[in-house]
């Protein structure tokens, strides 16, 4: 008798569950306090309402500066803290080391005095990146040398020498604000820029929220002199901002969220249940994926920053729209890409040393590059890819003239061929990215190159459909002229307020159906 | 449409104040309207749609009182009725054991463990026999392992779940170590997760595969599939691999076969340039040809194929414990009320099974369906049905895993499991066999969540990875080996 009253319980719950939910001021608490399960994101419920909050004291200090430095940095830093609990001493730290070697260097008149000041904040900035980032990676390296060496010797006490990892948390945004932070100190040595004087001016800079998680690599000498103008948004500039928050939710949320969930992680975590022709658009779909994410929240970072009146300089240009493995890296991430020019690759001497340097240079900033991305081996090994793709690039256009740096400059079945090969080699690369290990990487090969099964295609699209519509979608919109881009601007930049509240209402409705969607369930072809 | 850095040439003749005050507004306006969405109907031109609640955070969660329920319905004592005189009479009958013994053995239990009936962490097997003999032949069978001159054998049967041979591939291993054998025991010829299969390496060529699932013309066994030439010359070659200890190398090498008129087969082991060349015998039951040696590769090709069926092969030894895999995607457990009895008995004289596992439940696990009696009962039936093909062999059911799925952007168990899981716990009951809570061995409620994070199981959070098979055989392990204490206690104390 119980089990059957509690069965048509069970049936009468859900229309009980609207009458019975209601809101905990407990739960209210708990979300204000650092989860290390869950950062702060831009596309949270949380974060709207703690904008709107901002954003109101933030407009009343429009006209205080000191006031409103102050202000902003408190929200930053409660804004990381929320994501990294108590690290957000670690960038307080960061930040007040380099502001104080920057006053030391202004200081100091001998050249070996300011590279000395250069080389004591690399060691703490890199230092602390390495610790949190790469220490266990370091680790795991040396016990296996150690372990090899053992068996190779003959030596016990060596052969049983065995890795476990260290609980090493990875404070969000580490290797973003590490590396802003680098580019003032050697922008002061260098005399681009003069010293901050205020403290809690620098602070701000390192610690501004729109790009403290995820970038962009904002320059100091781009950002500071922003800090000082009074706050100002024209009709176009909101019209912009508004524009990069729209594009970016539904790239990060939609597109990017939905695909790697319903589908690439699928093929990523096991290869071999798949055929080739889903591990093709496994690879492809990857790619449309971190272009989405990456872009996406690098757009609302930017986006943001410009609706509280601070320009960003662009982070990603249509990237697989690059001819060729040189104009892809000035398209992808091109903060980071410019940042790695102008103090990794000129710092070893850039193109000034002789050719064969010029060639090893490239092939050094790539590998780091790659490293930049996490510590693993198959980070290097795609940095290393590209390395050697810009480097074989450069040599083809020293030699013959017909290879040219950008698409713009070539002719179109040229163009053409090139956008093909250039996005199939930077699949191939994603490739490494992704893989969990070398072997998973053979077996999508294996996969793609053997056992390729066109016919599973048609399977796959009926299959599949959100996932096939949303890459699509994602390639046509990616692979559109940028004057189709500029006209849709210009609607939502003309669009009447209530208008612009609708759409930026429809997104959030939309993404909210995208993140209740049930996750799609394996789907088994016939082949 | 995603390029990003645009001056357009009017931002000149738009005014340069500034626009805090339409930025508030526009949030402020948008905050208005995503309160109205949390007002509009569940359904909107027939689609189903989401509840737009911006302070979803802060609610408590509606589904957790539908969860409540289920859980009390979880813990509910023994719900169905058995009218245990009777089944006393029938287990005298058929073992032997007078009810005096039976009654014995359930009070012991009691007495070692305090405790019966479910097991809400995985840690016990709940044997829902009457006087705890669910897995007496299984236990049996290992004491006398040693001295037997056959295998203890083991039919694992599924679903995508154990799909090449995840979580078997370790419940063999284990075994092995502790019971001895060696060997994968049998392999299907082909399979859609033939090349993802670790533990042996294999290739087929020339074959049409039948499978139970779309076809009811042919006479299906436990494998549910059997192959049909498809060319001229089909073949099929398998390696061993070294991924377990002991799969390295076997001393037994099968081939098995259901019909056949005049097959000349071809056969090379080890890699050798010695061919065993031979016509394999006209049959129309289930056959092996067997070569024995020691064993790590062979290769089968076949010829004059006319009325020829095969099965696929066994690398194995004839000592310590087979655990074959049959896994079956997309089989919910159901059909196998079909399978055909004669067949069955055929491959049960030569492969004689002591315990068959059924592992079934994620392809019925529905998000919108909270009741499973119909279920329960095709399994009942399914169960009975293999008694009758396997008479010989005890049965342990497994209950469904977690699942999970996505409400606003993160990961629950679907309230679905948990009715499932009390459906086959039911059927269990019934039928009076042994029961495995996957499940809590899992964690319970949100352990997938822990499982996809440890990479333990994949992104779809349903299967398993290789990983996470062996948390779960290392659990299955443990729980019978616990359950073996049991019976070699209660066999003393009847000594």
């Amino acid at each position: 008798m119980t089990n059957f009253i509690i069965s048509q319980l069970a049936n009468t719950i859900p229309q009980l569950s609207i009458i019975n939910s209601q809101l905990s001021i407990d739960k209210l608490g708990d979300l204000l306090v650092y989860q290390r399960s869950e950062p702060m994101l831009f596309s949270s419920g949380l974060f709207f309402f703690l904008f709107i909050g901002f954003l109101i004291i933030y407009m009343s200090l429009r006209k205080h500066l000191l006031t409103r430095i102050i202000y902003v940095t408190l929200f930053s830093l409660y804004f990381y803290y929320k994501s990294s609990g108590m690290f957000f001493l670690l960038l307080l730290f960061v930040a007040t080391s380099d502001f104080c070697i920057a006053q030391c260097m202004a200081r100091t008149v001998s050249r070996w005095g300011r590279k000395a000041w250069v080389v004591l904040s690399l060691c703490i900035d890199l230092g602390l990146l390495g610790y949190f980032k790469y220490f266990n990676f370091l680790r795991e390296i040396a016990a296996s040398v150690a372990h090899e060496l053992g068996y190779q010797l003959g030596n016990a006490s060596l052969q049983n020498i065995t890795y476990q990892p260290l609980d090493i948390f990875l404070p969000v945004g580490i290797s973003f604000f590490t590396f802003q932070t680098i580019s003032y100190v050697i922008d002061v040595y260098r005399g681009r820029i003069d010293p901050l004087r205020r403290w809690i001016d620098y602070v701000f800079y390192v610690s501004f929220f729109p790009q403290l998680v995820a970038g962009p690599i904002v320059r100091a000498r781009d950002f500071i002199p922003q800090i000082y103008k009074t706050p100002a948004v024209t009709r176009a500039e909101f019209g912009e901002g508004l524009f990069l928050v729209l594009c970016g939710l539904f790239k990060k949320t939609v597109i990017s969220d939905y695909i790697s969930l319903n589908f690439v992680d699928r093929i990523f975590d096991a290869p071999l249940l798949y055929t080739g022709v889903e591990n093709l658009l496994g690879v492809y779909g990857y790619a449309l994926q971190i272009y989405c994410d990456f872009s996406g929240y690098s757009d609302m970072a930017i986006g943001i920053a410009l609706l509280l009146g601070f320009r960003f300089n662009v982070n990603f240009d249509s990237p697989y729209q690059s001819a060729t493995i040189t104009e892809f890296w000035r398209r992808w991430h091109i903060s980071l890409s410019s940042w790695l020019k102008d103090y990794l690759y000129i710092s070893l001497g850039g193109n000034r040393k002789g050719k064969i340097r010029t060639y090893i240079n490239l092939l050094i900033t790539m590998l780091l590059g790659g490293l930049w991305h996490g510590a693993s081996v198959s980070f290097i090994l795609w940095g290393a890819l590209h390395g050697v793709a810009l480097a074989v690039h450069k040599f083809m256009m020293s030699h013959f003239s017909s290879f040219k740096p950008l698409g713009s400059e070539m002719k179109p079945w040229r163009r053409v061929l090139g956008i093909l090969l250039t996005f199939h080699l930077v699949c191939f690369g994603w490739i490494l990215f992704r893989a969990d290990s070398m072997q998973a990487v053979g077996e999508m090969l294996t996969q793609i190159f053997t056992n390729f099964h066109p016919e599973v295609f048609t399977q796959f699209v009926t299959g599949y459909k959100g996932v096939f519509i949303l890459m699509v979608v994602g390639y046509i919109l990616h692979f559109m002229p940028k004057s189709a881009e500029n006209g849709l601007q210009a609607v939502v930049t003309r669009s009447p307020l209530l208008v612009q509240a609708v759409m930026l209402a429809i997104a959030i409705f939309v993404v909210v159906q995208f993140k209740s969607a049930g996750v799609q369930p394996f789907i088994y072809f016939q082949f | 449409m995603f390029r990003i850095f645009v001056v357009s040439k009017e931002s000149t003749q738009m005014n340069k104040d500034n626009n805090f005050g339409r930025l508030l507004l526009l949030l402020l306006i948008t905050l208005g309207i995503c309160l109205g969405f949390y007002y509009l109907p569940d359904q909107l031109f027939g689609m189903k749609i989401k509840k737009v609640d911006l302070l979803s955070d802060l609610r408590i969660k509606p589904e957790s009182l539908a969860m409540d329920s289920l859980r009390m319905q979880l813990e509910q004592p023994d719900t169905v009725r058995i009218d245990s005189a009777a089944v006393r009479d029938s287990i005298l009958k058929t073992t032997g054991i007078d009810s005096v013994a039976l009654a014995l053995r359930d009070s012991l239990y009691k007495v070692m463990y305090a405790d019966q009936g479910a097991d809400s962490l995985g840690t016990r097997i709940e044997d829902y026999s009457v006087g705890h003999i669910g897995l007496k032949r299984f236990f049996a069978a290992l004491g006398n392992s040693r001295e037997a001159d056959r295998p203890v054998r083991v039919a694992f049967l599924g679903d995508s779940f154990i799909e090449g041979d995840i979580v078997v591939a370790d419940f063999r291993s284990g075994m092995q170590e502790q019971f001895g054998g060696h060997g994968v025991g049998f392999v299907p010829i082909t399979s859609v997760a033939a090349q993802f299969r670790p533990t042996i390496e294999q290739k087929a060529e020339g074959w049409t595969t039948w499978s139970m699932l779309t076809d009811h013309h042919h006479r299906y066994t436990l494998s549910g599939m059997t192959f049909e030439p498809k060319e001229e010359k089909p073949s099929i070659s398998v390696k061993t691999t070294d991924r377990y200890p002991e799969l390295k190398t076997v001393s037994s090498l099968k081939f098995l076969y259901e019909t056949n008129t005049r097959t000349r087969m071809e056969l090379v082991c080890n890699g050798t340039s010695d061919t065993i060349r031979e016509t394999l015998e006209p049959t129309s039951v289930i056959t092996q040809y067997e070569q024995t040696g020691t064993f790590t590769e062979a290769s089968f090709s076949f010829a004059d194929t006319a009325g020829f069926r095969a099965l696929g092969v066994a690398l194995e030894d004839n000592s310590g414990v087979i655990v074959d895999n049959y896994s079956l995607r997309g089989n919910s457990g159901m059909i196998l009320s079909r399978l055909d009895s004669a067949r069955c008995r055929e491959l049960n004289e030569i492969r004689p099974y002591d315990l068959v596992v059924l592992q079934y439940g994620l392809n019925i696990v529905s998000d919108s369906v909270l009741q499973y009696g119909w279920y329960a009962k095709r399994m009942e039936e399914a169960v009975r049905h293999v008694r009758v093909c396997f008479p010989d062999a005890d049965i342990l059911m497994l209950g469904v895993s977690d699942r999970s799925r996505q409400v606003d952007g993160s990961f629950e168990t679907m309230p679905a499991v948990l009715a499932l899981l009390h459906a086959q716990r039911q059927a269990a009951r019934r039928s009076g066999v042994a029961f495995w809570n996957v499940f809590g061995a899992m964690g319970g409620e949100n352990s997938m969540v822990r499982f996809v994070e440890n990479n333990w199981a994949s992104k779809d959070y349903t299967h398993l990875s290789f990983r996470g098979g062996k948390e779960i055989a290392s659990a299955l392990l443990n729980a019978i080996l616990l359950e073996k204490e049991f019976y070699d206690e209660a066999d003393k104390v009847a000594r």
